[in-house]
């Protein structure tokens, strides 16, 4: 029988595969996290991105958001209006629609469901 | 349409501000004028709150780190784009809506494909290079950049004895020289491409 020829397992490949890792579930959980924010009020794009905090870490830039709203909206789960401000620029506020309050409770559930599963395989 | 920079009092910061929106609004150039303000509305105001919140001694310094935070045009504005197409697709003018979406998609297809096969041409080139310039010990009076009887000229292997070799042994630094060089570029510009993904 001939050796297998798994590729070679360092700490190094190992932290490349975790911040991979990290950064997929990062970006797959960000739609929930806005919409979660969003349902404690309406709010804009840096003031939205601040109230993540270090969510998005160095390696997503913040400008990611911005698509991701634009498709929010697009999907009918939140929406926008430009406000004039009395000094600098206009700004975009958007808020959640009843739809996306429905679409965020039941990503709960899920979330629920998912820390249910991740605690009972984790037990040994 | 260009955004008008805030009053700057550093010529740099002025000319960064306007290189990065003039990236902005060529990325935007399939959209509609009101759809292209939108976008650069919301960059613009992005920044300059950004910008307030950033720290460093100089204009150009708290521009450059707010514009990091933002990312490259490159890495968000794309997106945003194909979503504002489609987005405004679905009420009304939604046959022009998806045309320009199906041009802005084929020009970026294309645009990449045309990338991909530079990059390949030029790794196909480097490793050309790095091939004849370990050659050319082994066979010093056949490989080389050659000139031929016949008065034609390339980089490569030949068996004559009528034929002229302009670089002689340079050929080994300067083939290897720049088959490494054209593959630390080669690298930057994949790595470039795919941070644009």
């Amino acid at each position: 029988m001939s050796p297998s020829s798994n590729p070679p397992s360092d700490p190094e490949s190992h932290d490349l595969f975790l911040k991979r890792w990290q950064l997929q579930l990062r970006k797959g959980l960000l739609v929930y996290l806005v919409l979660a924010v969003l349902s404690e009020g309406e709010s804009y794009g840096y003031r939205l991105i601040s109230s993540l905090g270090d969510y998005l870490g160095s390696d997503m830039a913040e400008g990611t958001i911005y698509p991701l709203l634009s498709r929010l909206q697009r999907q009918g789960l939140i929406e926008s209006r430009w406000q004039i401000m009395d000094s600098g620029p206009a700004r975009k506020y958007y808020s959640i629609k009843p739809g996306g309050r429905e679409v965020l409770a039941a990503m709960k559930d899920r979330w629920e469901q998912i820390h249910q599963l991740l605690k009972r395989v984790s037990t040994p | 349409m260009t955004v008008a920079a805030p009053e700057f009092l550093e010529k740099e910061a002025v000319q960064s501000w306007r290189d990065y929106f003039a990236r902005v609004d060529a990325l935007c150039s399939a959209l509609t004028a009101r759809q292209k303000r939108d976008i650069q509305m919301e960059v613009k105001a992005h920044l300059l709150e950004s910008l307030v919140h950033s720290s460093g001694a100089s204009e150009i310094d708290r521009l450059r780190a707010a514009m990091v935070r933002l990312g490259s045009p490159d890495a968000f504005v794309p997106g945003w784009v194909a979503d504002s197409l489609l987005s405004d697709s679905i009420p009304g003018e939604g046959i022009r809506s998806l045309w320009q979406l199906l041009k802005w998609n084929a020009r970026r297809g294309i645009s990449r494909l045309l990338a991909s096969l530079a990059l390949g041409f030029g790794y196909f080139v480097a490793f050309y290079l790095f091939v004849m310039a370990s050659l050319k010990p082994i066979f010093p009076e056949n490989v080389g950049l050659i000139t031929t009887g016949d008065g034609l000229t390339f980089l490569g292997y030949v068996d004559s004895t009528e034929m002229v070799d302009h670089l002689g042994y340079w050929l080994v630094p300067l083939g290897f020289g720049l088959s490494f060089f054209l593959i630390w570029f080669l690298g930057r510009m994949v790595g470039r491409l795919s941070r644009e993904d």
